[in-house]
């Protein structure tokens, strides 16, 4: 892994905030997963994240599935942990949908313990980044329902994504239709 | 990715799997129900789901026969 320059490109389109639609699959479900950077052959900083046309290859019948969440309440957290000479990174996404039904508490139930492969992606790019990989799945860290006691108050169902080691990977397609 | 569905009347092909929803740089995009402009732009843009069809070898056969 290399050094090189960084220029600040100024990106007309920037923005902070996530994209509304969340796309997630069991970890069990791919079959391959996209082969990673190799780390001696990059020439731009970004070569050692994006994974452009490489795919998720998933079991036959298999797919990520869409989770529509609300604006403005997913959001990302990246922080790089562990000691000096050591650091690895961390992920915490959150993805919160306004409301508290049936669906969405079945939603919690049926995945709270799931290990997962979550992708999103940033509000205006045209990548996704995906959390989770082979031996190194992304899991539910916490989350839950709010509900406020005045109808001015919160209703919110959101759960918290982790994943460790590796940072968000970008990569160009993410498969909502079944493997064949 | 082994299996081809064709779709748009044969002239692009699905790999790997369903015609259905994939997410890709303009959003979410339903396979099976795109145009043939859409389908440009993925295939143009590298996606690893769609490709164009090639002209199948009978159909050439049947042009050089007709050109001749």
């Amino acid at each position: 892994m290399n050094l090189f320059d960084y220029t600040g490109q100024i990106y007309l389109e920037e923005s902070a905030a996530l994209n509304t639609e969340v796309c997630i699959a069991d970890y069990f479900d791919v079959e391959t997963f996209p082969a990673l950077p190799d780390l001696t052959a990059g020439t731009t900083n970004s070569d050692y994240v994006d994974l452009a046309a490489a795919t998720f290859t998933m079991k036959t019948g298999k797919k990520f599935h869409k989770f529509s969440a609300t604006l403005e309440r997913n959001s990302l957290t990246t922080t790089l942990e562990g000691p000096r000479g050591a650091k690895s990174f961390m992920n915490m996404l959150t993805i919160a949908r306004s409301g508290a039904d049936k669906e969405l508490v079945g939603f919690l139930r049926a995945n709270r313990n799931r290990k997962l492969v979550v992708a999103f992606k940033f509000l205006g790019a045209t990548q996704y980044c995906f959390l989770g990989y082979n031996e190194l799945p992304a899991e539910v860290d916490s989350g839950g329902i709010e509900v406020g006691a005045e109808i001015s108050g919160e209703k919110v169902t959101n759960f918290v994504v982790r994943s460790i080691f590796y940072p968000p990977m970008y990569i160009d397609e993410v498969p909502l239709t079944e493997a064949v | 990715m082994s299996k081809v569905t064709k779709i748009l009347d044969g002239k692009y092909e699905v790999l790997g799997v369903k015609p259905g929803p994939i997410g890709t740089f303009m959003g979410i995009v339903d396979l099976s129900k795109i145009d043939e402009a859409t389908a440009e732009r993925l295939v143009a843009r590298g996606s690893s789901y769609l490709r164009k069809a090639k002209p199948s070898g009978k159909k050439i056969k049947d042009k050089e026969e007709a050109i001749s």
